[in-house]
């Protein structure tokens, strides 16, 4: 049984091709076409020579055999091979996709890193001046604002600046403290003087006033005079003609009486004129005398209010100036904490650039990958386009550790150094 | 507004003025004034306590009081002040010529 398996099986691996049957059928032939021409001939040799013919025969069948075995195993091999080369090209597929997107990735990467540089850049222009700006103006600030107090503040003097304000105000009040004293004294002496003059007026009237009796006494002598010349003048008459010279002279004294009364009456009217004259001068002096001295006071107490106004306003302003002093020294600190955050710029480009530089190698083996592909697809899967996508990766691997040796590791301002251009 | 004054034996002359010392009392003021000068005085207080206002007047009345009655070294006394009253006073520099009690 076995050998019959055996014999099947063997005939079964054989298909029927040329040279198989070439190989087969030619040595039988050949023996059997010589064993007919040698059995003409001998016996032994036609045996001998039959054996020969056999074991050639024999041998060619199991180099034959052997040759089969050996392609067998080479058509397996090339079934596999054919199979992982469909599973290459399936992948290469892929890859290509792959390879364009990450080509795009690249560039817009490319892009977008270089709008980082500009936009950092450019911002960082931006602040840098606006924060000296700041500070300069903060200095011009204090500056003005120190010499307005100066200005403003009475121990300016000392240092020459006898024009400033602040003597100024205070040369005002000091000449305005003097002017209200002199008011005061002059009111002082004209209250006194004038006093004196109305005493001595109010003498004077009644000294005048005295007058009026003189002149009622003098018409009670005139108008007696008149009464005893006219008693005269009877008696006269009485006398008759003896007594005519009398009766004359009766008669002229009562003439000078009657022009004596006239005379008193003229007298009684210019002092009656003195006497108003002597009040309208006391109704003047009244006036002169008589003043309101509220005015006075609230002057006095307004000047001193305002001496104590101003120190209070200097000290006030001496407290802003050194307030301000303080904020301009912080407004100071402040920028310069600024710039110094600014310099992050220097470790934003570096770093944009080192993103630069990755893209770049990336690029690069995107496209010797992308040719070792393509050699592929053109020359098919052998040693020398596999070897070149081999040499490919180990560029790659190559310049991303140069670059990886280069770049900045560090994260915040505090560490790390920059490196020197 | 008034002016009273007493004399007492000791020479001693108190006057008081009530209300406001102004011109209208100057008449008053004068009498006090030649009664005080005619006698031997030893002292003159003018006491201010119930004086409300004072106009320039009164400062000269003052002044001539001491020119008259002004006794030797001893300066006439002006007692009993109402603040404002002696304020004025102090502004007019009377503390040169009176003695402020």
């Amino acid at each position: 049984m076995e050998v019959y398996k055996f014999i099947l099986g063997f005939f079964q691996r054989f298909t029927l091709t040329d040279k198989n049957i070439l190989f087969l059928v030619l040595p039988v032939v050949l023996s059997v076409s010589f064993s007919l021409y040698l059995y003409m001939s001998s016996e032994q040799l036609l045996i001998f020579f039959s054996v020969f013919v056999s074991v050639v025969w024999l041998l060619s069948v199991l180099s034959l055999l052997k040759r089969n075995s050996r392609l067998e195993a080479a058509l397996r091999k090339e079934a596999m091979n054919l199979n992982i080369i469909n599973g290459y090209r399936d992948v290469v597929v892929g890859f290509e996709e792959v390879v364009g997107a990450i080509n795009a990735e690249m560039v817009k990467t490319e892009n977008e890193t270089a709008q980082v540089k500009g936009l950092v850049s450019g911002a960082i222009e931006g602040l840098s001046t606006s924060f000296y700006q700041l500070n300069e103006k903060s200095q011009e600030q204090k500056e003005i604002v120190g010499s307005v107090i100066e200005d403003m503040s009475s121990t300016s003097a000392s240092s020459g600046g006898g024009d400033s304000s602040a003597s100024n105000i205070n040369e005002f009040i000091e000449s305005t403290k003097e002017i209200l004293d002199h008011f005061v004294e002059n009111m002082v002496e004209t209250s006194v003087e004038s006093m004196r003059l109305v005493y001595s007026l109010d003498e004077m009237w009644e000294k005048i006033n005295k007058i009026f009796s003189v002149i009622d006494n003098l018409h009670g002598i005139s108008d007696q005079t008149n009464l005893l010349a006219l008693n005269a003048t009877i008696e006269a008459a009485r006398a008759g003609e003896y007594g005519r010279g009398f009766a004359v002279v009766a008669s002229e004294v009562r003439k000078l009486s009657m022009s004596s009364n006239e005379f008193s009456n003229d007298i009684n009217a210019m002092v009656k004129d003195a006497m108003s004259g002597i009040q309208e001068s006391r109704d003047v002096i009244k006036r002169i005398a008589a003043k309101d001295t509220n005015i006075v006071l609230t002057s006095k107490t307004r000047v001193e209010d305002m001496m104590v106004s101003i120190e209070e306003l200097q000290e006030a302003t001496n407290n802003s100036l050194s307030i301000v002093d303080d904020m301009a020294g912080d407004i100071r600190n402040s920028v310069n904490a600024a710039v110094t955050s600014l310099q992050f710029e220097d470790m934003v480009v570096q770093l944009c650039d080192h993103i630069g530089n990755r893209t770049l190698v990336v690029a690069g083996f995107i496209d010797e990958f992308e040719s070792a592909i393509d050699s592929v697809s053109k020359d098919g899967l052998g040693m020398k386009s596999l070897n070149r996508v081999k040499l490919a990766c180990d560029g790659l691997i190559e310049n991303i550790s140069s670059v990886e040796h280069k770049a900045v590791g560090q994260s915040g301002m505090g560490s790390g150094e920059a490196e020197l251009f | 507004m008034s002016i009273s004054f007493i004399e007492d034996s000791d020479g001693i002359f108190s006057m008081k003025i009530q209300g406001d010392f102004d011109y209208t009392l100057h008449e008053d003021f004068r009498e006090v004034m030649s009664s005080a000068e005619s006698s031997g005085l030893s002292r003159f207080t003018v006491n201010m306590s119930d004086v409300d206002e004072m106009d320039s007047s009164a400062l000269g009345m003052l002044l001539l009081l001491r020119d008259s009655c002004g006794v030797d070294d001893r300066k006439i006394e002006i007692a009993g002040c109402r603040p404002e009253i002696y304020a004025l006073f102090m502004t007019a520099n009377f503390d040169k010529y009176f003695n402020f009690i």
